[in-house]
């Protein structure tokens, strides 16, 4: 038995379960949005959305392009381009107005659909650090932890040495912040897209990743246009937004629906409430 | 007249005219100097009472002139247990921290430099202070004062007119020393001059890399630095420079740097600028041999009311010739800089490149920067290009950052340490480590 079995296969469940007891003892970890909006200047992109995302539940949001998912994801993290009207609810404490590092020092990742590149950052620099600020890790045992999350996602360790995102394909990119999110080990996760140009064999391999993360305690909002995906994963509730608007909430059974008959049947839905 | 060299404000222009040619004679006399040093300290003399003082400079070097001639005020003190403080304070590594200890004990006991400088001799590289140099090499006198002469201007003629001290150089024909040799070695052997003269040549087929200066800012008793450097790289050989300054207080900074490239040789001259009250630099690059390559590259943060001022020059002389220019600066504060960079073509570099890149990163709204990139050509068949960038920190990057736990400035000293990483990367690899540690340690500090 190596060292290396055991921590691919448990080491992330085992930390997150170390971590987490307490919040384990007395609840589980859940974000609640109650009425979020998000403005540009005096445009409103997102209006009064609310869902609740609780204990190790995946929920999905869908919707057209341009319907202002990512604005939503951006604003619920305090984007300073976006103001923001509402409440955000992490395990009931109102976030809402704290800064963006304060939102994941309490338990939000994000992982973006277009992650900038940093220019002359390497990979292995940002991820270590990552790692020892939400890991009690010492400098052997993250550099070799870091590279089993890698591995988790489906990448390389020697991307250690790239320029962050700079020397990355799409799907690279998207597998990078999977990792991201992974080391960080959040209560809850928005993945935003980390299916978007990745290649057929890394669909199941995404899925599985989100399986991890939610076997490992987190809540898991996925936003995605993949219908692949839902060969893997079973969401628990499926979010409909059209035009900033949440138009719809249900269980996963709309899916087939939706895929054969795209967003219209939404206006089903709504006729037949 | 008093004069209280951090005291700049009381200047008066009587300090030059108090200053006689035999006061000169005098000074070379005690030295003990071979008679060429002199003429040119003479030459230098005559030619700053025949020209117009430059309302820039002058001010602080009239001053200097006078310390230095009339009150034989030649090796300032160097508080060195504050230097290792502080140095221990930001973490240094091991290594320098040695180094700078070689320097606390100036005696000839000190096993580090002893054994340092016997390394050096069994390869037949000369290394020695400069004051005992110029009376013991006869080669020196080829190349002394060749570049940095005594007529080119007010500043070169300040300076030879009042250098003592600094290291010097030779490596032999084809040898090649690629792990850096450091000039801090030579604060052991004779303590930091105001007024260094570096003389370094590379003799054909060599290959030498040189660090001057360290990252720990020295508490220095005097408010101006005048060193200069000369550089040759000969046929073939290839000569890299890394200059770092960091200075402690009002130090104003007025340094010289002249290389000069042969036939197929590279000289590289990589500056790395951190605190002095303010920096006036004009270094040059000619490159003289066929195929020859001059590569100029600078990291600078500038903070608080730091005044930069930088204008490097690569000369193309020769057929083929070739030239880089990179300039990464960060600034920061009430910092400002004003950056003109030159390549320029002579007549004859035909077929000669250059590239010039110069990027500016404005921290805050008070930091001003003016940046400059200028190419010109005397020769038609010459290819010279460049770009050019004065930008804030994309917000976009600081958000990603943020959304992974750092702090805005966490996320702000990440960007900038990626900013210098371009300029970082192209240094050759034995020097590139040891300068990027330098540089996250001086970020750190900051
Ligand atoms: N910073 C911005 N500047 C200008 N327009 C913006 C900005 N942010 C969002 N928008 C606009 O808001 C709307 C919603 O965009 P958003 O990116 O949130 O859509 P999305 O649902 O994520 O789409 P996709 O499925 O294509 O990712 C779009 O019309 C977009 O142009
Ligand atoms: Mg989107």
């Amino acid at each position: 038995m190596t060292t290396n079995s055991i921590s691919k296969k448990y080491m992330l469940f085992y930390i997150n379960s170390v971590k987490d007891m307490n919040a384990w003892a007395f609840e589980l970890p859940e974000l609640k949005l109650e009425n979020v909006s998000a403005y540009l200047g005096d445009k409103q992109i997102v209006k009064n959305f609310s869902a609740r995302i609780s204990d190790g539940e995946l929920h999905v949001l869908m919707g057209p392009n341009g319907s202002g998912k990512t604005t939503l994801v951006k604003a619920i993290a305090g984007h300073r381009a976006y103001r923001l009207e509402g409440k955000v609810l992490l395990d009931n404490e109102n976030i809402s107005n704290l800064e963006t590092n304060k939102k994941a020092l309490k338990g939000l990742a994000i992982a973006l659909q277009e992650p900038p590149s940093l220019e002359g950052v390497r990979v292995g620099e940002v991820l270590i650090k990552i790692a020892k600020k939400f890991r009690r890790l010492n400098d052997m045992e993250v550099s070799k932890f870091v590279k089993d999350v890698l591995n988790v996602v489906g990448l390389d360790s020697d991307v250690l040495s790239k320029y962050y995102m700079a020397e990355f394909s799409g799907g690279e990119k998207r597998k990078l912040e999977l990792a991201k999110v992974l080391i960080m080990n959040p209560k809850v996760a928005i993945l935003d897209e980390p299916d978007s140009g990745v290649d057929i064999d890394s669909i199941p391999r995404i899925a599985s990743t989100v399986s991890k993360l939610l076997s490992a305690g987190s809540s898991v909002l996925l936003i995605t246009h993949q219908f692949s995906l839902f060969d893997y994963l079973r969401p628990k509730r499926v979010h409909i937004m059209i035009s900033g608007e949440k138009v719809l909430e249900s269980s996963p059974d709309i899916i087939d629906e939706l895929e054969k008959e795209g967003y219209k049947v939404v206006k089903k839905y709504g006729d037949r409430k | 007249m008093v004069i209280e060299s951090r005291n700049l404000t009381l200047m008066t222009d009587e300090v030059l005219k108090d200053l006689k040619e035999s006061d000169i004679v005098e000074f070379s006399r005690l030295r003990k100097e071979p008679k060429w040093v002199l003429e040119r300290r003479l030459n230098a003399y005559r030619y700053l009472k025949s020209t117009r003082p430059d309302p820039q400079i002058d001010p602080f070097l009239e001053r200097l002139a006078y310390r230095t001639i009339i009150e034989g005020y030649l090796a300032p003190v160097i508080d060195f247990n504050d230097a290792v403080k502080y140095a221990e304070k930001i973490g240094m590594p091991k290594e320098e921290l040695e180094m700078l200890a070689s320097g606390l004990s100036v005696t000839s006991d000190n096993r580090l430099l002893k054994a340092y400088l016997k390394f050096m001799e069994s390869k037949g590289i000369k290394f020695s202070s400069m004051d005992e140099a110029v009376k013991k090499y006869d080669i020196i006198k080829d190349y002394m004062f060749k570049l940095v002469t005594p007529v080119q201007n007010r500043k070169f003629a300040y300076h030879v007119m009042l250098w003592s001290g600094g290291p010097f150089l030779y490596m032999p024909k084809g040898v090649r020393l690629p792990q850096p040799i450091y000039s801090i070695f030579t604060l052991g052997l004779e303590g930091l001059s105001q007024t260094e003269h570096t003389l370094i040549i590379a003799d054909e087929r060599s290959l030498v890399n040189w660090i001057e200066g360290c990252v720990t800012p020295f508490k220095m008793n005097y408010g101006v630095h005048l060193g200069a450097l000369e550089g040759f790289a000969l046929k073939k050989s290839s000569l890299r420079i890394v200059s770092i300054s960091n200075w402690y207080g009002n130090v104003h900074h007025l340094p010289i740097k002249r290389l000069m490239a042969f036939e197929r040789a590279t000289a590289e001259l990589s500056t790395v600028g951190f605190w002095a009250k303010s920096i006036r630099i004009a270094p040059q690059i000619d490159v003289v041999g066929r195929f020859g390559k001059g590569v100029m590259q600078n990291i600078g943060f500038y903070t608080k009311d730091q005044r930069v001022h930088a204008s490097p020059k690569v000369k193309l002389i020769a057929e083929d010739s070739k030239a880089m220019v990179l300039n990464r600066t960060v600034v920061m504060d009430e910092a400002t800089e004003e950056f003109r960079g030159l390549i320029d073509a002579k007549k004859g570099a035909r077929n000669a490149s250059g590239f010039m890149s110069c990027n500016t990163l404005i921290l805050g709204d008070r930091a001003r920067s003016i940046t400059v990139p200028g190419l010109h050509s005397e020769e038609k068949e010459v290819d010279l290009s460049h770009e050019a960038s004065v930008g804030r920190v994309d917000y976009e990057k600081l958000f990603y950052l943020e959304l992974a736990g750092f702090t805005e400035e966490e996320a702000t000293w990440m960007l900038v340490s990626g900013f210098f990483e371009p300029v970082l990367s192209k240094l050759p690899g034995a020097l590139k480590e040891e300068v990027r540690s330098i540089v996250s340690l001086a970020l750190k500090a900051h």
